[in-house]
C-alpha cells in the first residue's frame, strides 16, 4: 500500500467533536462519558470489544439514537439542536458502510448506487449513469452493476456499499464493523479500498468501527480504544501498539489473562 | 435471557395482589405503546404526502403489486362466494316459494358486507402480509437504517406509497368481488337451480341501491387503510432476524384481520 502521511499534528481541527456522551438502554449503560475527536481528513478507527457500544456510537452520529447526555459537533455544530429536518439534511454529507452492505435487495447494484442521487440530486441521467460508474470504479465494481446483492459475495456487496457511500462525494465515511464475516484476503481487499478511498478523497474524514487488530492498524491514522462506555486509549497506530495500559494490550494481542474478564 | 424480576415487598398475602397489579401495568403500558407506535406510523405516513418528494413511480408500483396482483385472488373468492351464497338463500327462500329474491339478497349481502370484508381479508393475507415481511426485512438487515444515513426519511419512502395503493385499491379490488360474486349467484341461480333470469336480475336493480354500494366502497377504503397501518408498523417495529420478520408478519395479518372485523361493526352501526 501506498504510505499516507496525515501526522497528528499537520491533522486539522476535529471534523466531529464528542464530548461526554451517554447512552443506556434501559439498565444497560453502553455509553459512560464518551469523548472523542475525530480529525480532519483522518482515518479513525475505534476498537473495543463485541457489545461494547460501537455501532451504538455511529448511530448517534448519524442522529438515528439520540443521546442521554452529551454533546457531538460536526463542523461546530451541536447537532443534537438540529430539528429532524435539519439533521435529515446534514446526513447528506456522511456515507455509511454497513457490517453486512445494507445493499437495497429489490435493486441492482446500479439502482443502489443510483439511489442517494435520484433521491437528493435532480441530474440528467447521462450524468448519473457517469457518477454511479465512478464510483463503482472507484471500488473495482466495474461490470458488476447489473446484478442484484443476493448475486454477489460479502466482500463484493461491501465495495457496493462503499460505491453507494461515495457517489455524493460525502465529507464524513462511517464503516460499521467492515471486515466482519470476510476471508483473510477479502479483509486485505477491503482494508486496502479503506486505505485507498483515504488516499484519493484526502477531504473526507474517516471513522472506522473494528474489532480485527490486523485491519486496524492497516488503515488507521488514529486509534482509539471503547471499553466500559468510555475511551480509555487514543493515539497514532504505533503509539498504541507500545502503549502501556495493560486492557489495551491485552485487546490487542488478543489475551485471555488480563483485566478483560472473558 | 433477562433476569426475574425481584419478588414484591410486603406481606406474603399481598404479593399475589400485587402481581396481578404489575401484570396488568405491563400490558395496559404495553398496549399504549402499540397504539402509538400504529398512530406514529399513520402521522407520519399521512403527512408525507404533503411534503416532496412526491414519489408516482412508488406510488403506481404499490397499486399495481396491491390492486393487480390480487385481483386473481379476490375474483376466485367472489366467484364462489356469490355461488355459495345463491345456493343457501336458495335453500331458505324455497321453503316459502321466493327464490326470485335470492339475486337481490345476494346484491344486498355482497355489496353491503361481503365484498368488502372478504376483499380486506384476502388483500391482507396477500399484501398485507408481505408488507409486513418486506418492511421487516429491510428493518433487520439495516436497510431502513440506510435510507436514515442517505438523509432519506423511511416512512414517507416505505409506508405512504402503501397506505394510498391500499386505501384506493382494496375498493377497486372490493367493487370487482361484488361484481364477480353476482355473476357467480347468476350463474348458480339461473343455470344451475333454474331461478328465472327476468325476477333474478330485477330484484338486484330494485332492492340494491346506490347508497349499499358506496357504503361498502368507503368501508373497503378504511379496511384497506386498517391493513396498511398495521402490517407496515408491525414491519418498521421488527427485531430480532429472520424470527422476528416471521412473528412480525403472522401478527400484521391477525392483528388486522381483527382490527378490519372490529371496524366493520362500528362502521356498519355508524352508516345504519
Amino acid at each position: 500500500m501506498n504510505e499516507r502521511i496525515v501526522p497528528e499534528q499537520a491533522a486539522g481541527e476535529p471534523a466531529i467533536r464528542i464530548r461526554g456522551l451517554r447512552k443506556a438502554f434501559g439498565a444497560q449503560h453502553v455509553l459512560q462519558g464518551l469523548d472523542l475527536d475525530v480529525r480532519q481528513g483522518q482515518v479513525t478507527v475505534v476498537i473495543g470489544l463485541s457489545g461494547a457500544g460501537k455501532s451504538v456510537l455511529l448511530k448517534l452520529i448519524l442522529g438515528l439514537l439520540r443521546p442521554d447526555a452529551g454533546t457531538i459537533e460536526i463542523d461546530g455544530t451541536d447537532i443534537l439542536s438540529l430539528p429532524p429536518r435539519k439533521m435529515r439534511a446534514l446526513r447528506r454529507h456522511f456515507g455509511m458502510v454497513f457490517q453486512h452492505g445494507a445493499l437495497f435487495d429489490s435493486m441492482s447494484i446500479y439502482e443502489n448506487v443510483a439511489f442517494p442521487l435520484r433521491e437528493h440530486e435532480k441530474l440528467p441521467e447521462e450524468e448519473l449513469a457517469r457518477r454511479v460508474f465512478a464510483a463503482l470504479a472507484d471500488v473495482g465494481l466495474e461490470g458488476h452493476e447489473g446484478k442484484m446483492p443476493s448475486a454477489l459475495s460479502g466482500g463484493m456487496r461491501k465495495r457496493a456499499s462503499l460505491a453507494r457511500a461515495l457517489v455524493r462525494n460525502p465529507r464524513f465515511l462511517l464503516y460499521d464493523e467492515p471486515t466482519t464475516g470476510l476471508d483473510p484476503i477479502r479483509t486485505a481487499s477491503i482494508d486496502r479500498l479503506i486505505h485507498d478511498t483515504a488516499l484519493r478523497h484526502p477531504e473526507i474524514s474517516s471513522l472506522v468501527i473494528s474489532h480485527d487488530m490486523t485491519a486496524t492498524f492497516r488503515i488507521a491514522d488514529h486509534v482509539a480504544m471503547l471499553y466500559d462506555g468510555r475511551i480509555v486509549a487514543e493515539g497514532p497506530p504505533d503509539l498504541m501498539l507500545h502503549h502501556e495500559d495493560p486492557l489495551v494490550q491485552q485487546f490487542i494481542r488478543g489475551e485471555l489473562s488480563g483485566p478483560i474478564p472473558t | 435471557m433477562q433476569p426475574a424480576p425481584p419478588p414484591p415487598a410486603g406481606h406474603p398475602l399481598a404479593r399475589p395482589l400485587i402481581q396481578g397489579v404489575e401484570r396488568v401495568g405491563r400490558t395496559t403500558r404495553a398496549s399504549v405503546e402499540e397504539l402509538g407506535r400504529h398512530g406514529r406510523i399513520l402521522g407520519l405516513g399521512c403527512g408525507a404526502l404533503l411534503h416532496p418528494p412526491v414519489r408516482v413511480r412508488h406510488w403506481f408500483k404499490q397499486m399495481e403489486f396491491v390492486g393487480f396482483q390480487s385481483l386473481s385472488i379476490v375474483m376466485i373468492t367472489g366467484v364462489f362466494t356469490g355461488a355459495v351464497f345463491a345456493l343457501q338463500s336458495n335453500v331458505a327462500f324455497s321453503m316459502f316459494g321466493a327464490q326470485g329474491l335470492v339475486g337481490s339478497t345476494v346484491g344486498l349481502a355482497l355489496s353491503r358486507e361481503l365484498g368488502p370484508v372478504l376483499t380486506a381479508l384476502m388483500v391482507t393475507g396477500r399484501a398485507g402480509s408481505a408488507m409486513a415481511a418486506e418492511i421487516g426485512t429491510m428493518r433487520v438487515t439495516e436497510q431502513i437504517d440506510a435510507l436514515e444515513a442517505m438523509g432519506v426519511e423511511p416512512v414517507g419512502y416505505l409506508v405512504t406509497p402503501r397506505l394510498l395503493a391500499s386505501v384506493l385499491m382494496v375498493p377497486a379490488l372490493a367493487m370487482v368481488f361484488n361484481l364477480v360474486g353476482i355473476l357467480g349467484a347468476w350463474f348458480v341461480g339461473v343455470s344451475v337451480l333454474g331461478i328465472s333470469e327476468g325476477p333474478f336480475v330485477a330484484r338486484i336493480d330494485w332492492y340494491v341501491d346506490p347508497d349499499d354500494i358506496t357504503g361498502g366502497l368507503t368501508k373497503a377504503a378504511a379496511f384497506g387503510l386498517i391493513m396498511a397501518v398495521v402490517g407496515c408498523t408491525r414491519g418498521f417495529y421488527t427485531e430480532g432476524g429472520a424470527e422476528g420478520v416471521g412473528r412480525s408478519t403472522t401478527r400484521a395479518v391477525v392483528d388486522a384481520s381483527v382490527a378490519i372485523l372490529i371496524a366493520d361493526y362500528f362502521l356498519t352501526s355508524a352508516m345504519l
